[in-house]
């Protein structure tokens, strides 16, 4: 059990703030009941573990350890019992999620084309969810077929979609989408639902940001008006009062943070973020705001209305009972985040246990590991030669030479570049590429299995603006002191470094005779003069927009100058989903030429 | 309708104005003139561009806590900041890692170890003690005082390597 902070305060102060917004008529007799509301957001597809570092753990307070204590957290396995305990403790319970449950989500969601993921929310009793700007990403027909069921178009059925006897049902819960409409001014999707819960009802509006246009690809979002969140909801809750609802609950996919240490934090500290303007905009209709998008977890009261949000990637799950009068509304509102505490912790806090994996839905999870390692041997284009990486040669397995200029990095720097709207060029860390392509292994044929062997890492595609003065400060970085002491080559080759793998948009010249290992920012081993970026000599007060992974877009591998950029943008683009791409445009696919000259 | 509101709002307003004067007196110590709350200037400095830095940057937590240190660094590296206004700026980078870092979000841990270290340094300069800091942002602050004190007996965190990627995605 946690340590729950005030937890009869804020029950009584949310039975004064929220008492008297009831609806229903006077002639019937009163009925009461406490609902529960399970609610969740920001899956993104994370039927798996995710790791610690990425989403899978959350700090929790412990009365033996004044800095709180790391918890490894997530799973659908691990969530369905959490859902399947919270259901079985209250029988009117319904199971909310306020968007992006789908796409920017692991490989194994992303080869069956997110239907793995609706189809773990459909066995966990998902209901009803807003759509978050992800549900965009592939455009609406997508979403709808998400929605409505159906195969993917282009997709080898049995393969890598309707892998289940063929068919895909789609979600058996329903998106809403009330502030979405099309050309003919008509919601795309339906905008409430109201549910009976043993005489009281409960009326749900769903809705995502009124900036998606922003987030997603405009082809995703064509012909389609996001309008206002406030204005809209406004309009659905009295629509749904006059309806006979006797408490609304909004689930919106836009959000905010708090400056909490740990989770379930009721202080709710320093809250702000998009959602506070929405929230204080809501007319005395709404009770209960679920939110996302931002990541964060909260309870916070905000215009009197209890304001919730669950963090990400299915780590955490908000148990919300509302006490609901069909006289006068919501007479209370207790709400908890409970972590979904898998089975990787060595030790827990004392009065935490962890959760044992439901059974039927780890053989769900287990049976698309499993599809995603047959998918793997799907053909995705073709190869007139070797591409290989720089090696190093010698006895045994030849293993990357990661001082010098690979084939290989070349390509995955060109695939990164075409996958990436506007970017100038390209680069890649040298140890991100953890493979070579070999013709003589299927006569040049390549496989998706290929490309996961060379790019394994299912790193986010980014994008972060350099002038030409730090370009050339990210190139000597290649040879200053922190990377040389990290990747020490043979002196017969190139010594001492990290070089970036770059694409064809780059070029440039380095002096081997200058130092190497100099004192971070001393390096001088570029010939300013040859660096050419789109064939033209680079201006060291122009900025320059570059795509890489966001590994290296965030510094990694001791190229710290990344950090210093300007505008980092994650495109929500995977790098395997940008090589696939690439791969297939490009059949017979032959090596491409080198674009780092080694002077002396 | 708009009594209950009215009513709803003067109970928020009491609790709100409540939590705001217990944090003060239990973390801040701060003198009292005419029985009013007084922070010190430098206290007040730090808390104002603590806020601002805040309402800036806390936006872009995230998934990860990338733009969001891009974000506060660019505070810092504003022209002719007092000590106290860098101090604010640097405390809510710490903040917003631990932050972050309650989620297991990418990056936070390192963030939060180099702005601790940072915060720590500015600290010591303008001889404040840890629990000087908690008035500057509201929240658990005995708990963000023993993570620091945890994080700043840690060597440094590594820069990322590939393994750090590894298990993010199983394939």
């Amino acid at each position: 059990m946690l340590n729950l902070r005030k937890p009869h305060l804020i029950s009584i102060f949310l039975s004064f703030v929220l008492f008297g917004c009831g609806g229903g008529s006077s002639d019937t007799p009163e009925t009461t009941q406490t609902v529960r509301l399970i609610a969740m957001n920001d899956f993104h597809g994370n039927i798996e573990v995710p790791a610690p570092t990425n989403g899978g753990s959350v700090v929790v307070k412990d009365a033996s350890n004044p800095a709180g204590v790391t918890v490894n957290t997530g799973g659908a396995s691990f969530m369905a019992s959490l859902v399947k305990k919270l259901q079985s403790e209250n029988p009117n319970n319904i199971f909310v999620g306020a968007g992006d449950l789908v796409y920017a989500s692991p490989v194994t969601s992303t080869l069956f084309h997110q239907e793995p993921a609706i189809d773990v929310l459909n066995q966990m009793q998902l209901s009803l969810s807003s759509v978050g700007n992800h549900e965009f990403d592939l455009g609406k027909s997508e979403l709808l077929r998400l929605q409505n069921g159906g195969c993917f178009p282009g997709g080898t059925i049995g393969t890598d979609t309707c892998l289940n006897n063929g068919l895909f049902g789609g979600a058996k819960f329903q998106y809403l989408a009330a502030n979405v409409t099309d050309s003919s001014n008509k919601t795309i999707l339906p905008a409430t639902s109201i549910k009976d819960f043993s005489g009281v009802k409960v009326g749900f509006i769903g809705l995502p940001l009124k900036d998606t246009p922003t987030a997603v690809l405009p082809a995703g979002v064509a012909g389609l008006s996001f309008l206002d969140e406030a204005t809209t909801i406004n309009n659905y809750a009295s629509q749904l009062r006059a309806n006979g609802a006797n408490a609304v609950v909004v689930l919106i996919h836009q959000g905010g943070a708090t400056t909490a240490t740990t989770i379930n934090d009721k202080s709710c500290p320093n809250f702000s973020g998009d959602i506070v303007g929405i929230a204080k905009a809501l007319s005395n209709d709404v009770d209960v705001v679920i939110s996302g998008h931002t990541h964060q977890e909260y309870i916070c009261t905000v215009n009197g209305k209890l304001l919730t949000s669950a963090g990400f990637y299915g780590s955490v799950l908000t148990s919300i009972d509302l006490t609901i009068s069909n006289k006068s509304g919501v007479k209370s509102a207790v709400a908890n985040n409970i972590p979904v505490i898998n089975d990787t912790n060595k030790t827990l806090p004392a009065g935490l246990v962890a959760l044992t994996k439901d059974g039927s839905m780890d053989s769900i999870v287990q049976n698309y590991v499993t599809k995603a390692a047959a998918v793997k041997n799907l053909t995705v284009g073709s190869i007139t030669a070797d591409i290989k990486r720089a090696l190093l040669s010698g006895g045994g397995t030849p293993t990357r030479d990661e001082t010098a200029e690979g084939a290989m990095g070349g390509v995955m720097a060109d695939f990164m570049y075409a996958g990436v709207p506007k970017a100038d060029f390209a680069i890649t860390n040298p140890g991100g590429v953890r493979d070579d392509l070999i013709f003589s292994k299927a006569n040049g044929v390549v496989t998706y299995g290929d490309l996961l062997t060379v790019a394994p890492f299912g790193n986010d595609l980014v994008t972060v603006d350099l002038t030409g003065a730090q370009i050339i400060r990210l190139l000597e970085q290649q040879w200053e002191a922190l990377n040389c002491a990290a990747k020490n080559g043979p002196t017969t080759l190139n010594g001492c470094g990290r070089m970036l793998q770059v694409s064809s948009q780059l070029s440039y010249s380095w002096d081997f005779n200058q130092p190497q290992g100099a004192a971070d920012g001393k390096g001088a081993r570029v010939v300013v003069s040859s660096i050419r970026i789109g064939g033209v000599p680079i201006d060291l007060a122009k900025t320059y927009r570059i795509a890489t992974v966001s590994f290296l877009g965030q510094g990694g591998d001791n190229f710290t100058v990344m950090q210093s950029g300007k505008n980092y943008v994650a495109t929500g683009y995977k790098d395997i989903d940008a090589f696939v791409a690439y791969m297939k445009e490009n059949p017979k696919l032959a090596p491409p030429s080198k674009r780092i000259t080694r002077l002396n | 309708m708009l009594k209950v509101l009215k009513i709803n709002r003067l109970i928020f307003a009491t609790a709100f104005i409540f939590a705001i004067c217990v944090d003060s007196f239990v973390y801040a110590q701060p003198v009292t003139v005419s029985g009013a709350f007084v922070l010190p200037p430098i206290i007040e400095d730090a808390k104002q561009s603590a806020l601002e830095a805040q309402l800036a940057c806390m936006r872009y937590v995230q998934m990860n806590v990338f733009e969001f240190e891009e974000c506060i660094n660019d505070r810092l590296n504003a022209k002719n900041l007092t000590s106290a206004e860098r101090l604010g700026i640097t405390y809510m980078g710490f903040v917003g890692a631990l932050s972050g870092q309650r989620m297991g979000s990418q990056g936070s841990h390192r963030m939060s170890w180099e702005f601790a270290k940072k915060t720590q340094k500015i600290q010591k300069k303008l001889g404040l003690k840890d629990s000087d800091l908690c008035t500057i942002i509201s929240g658990d602050c005995q708990m963000r005082i023993a993570r620091a004190q945890l994080l700043l007996k840690q060597p440094a965190p590594a820069s990322m390597t590939e393994s750090d990627l590894a298990g993010v995605h199983k394939h």
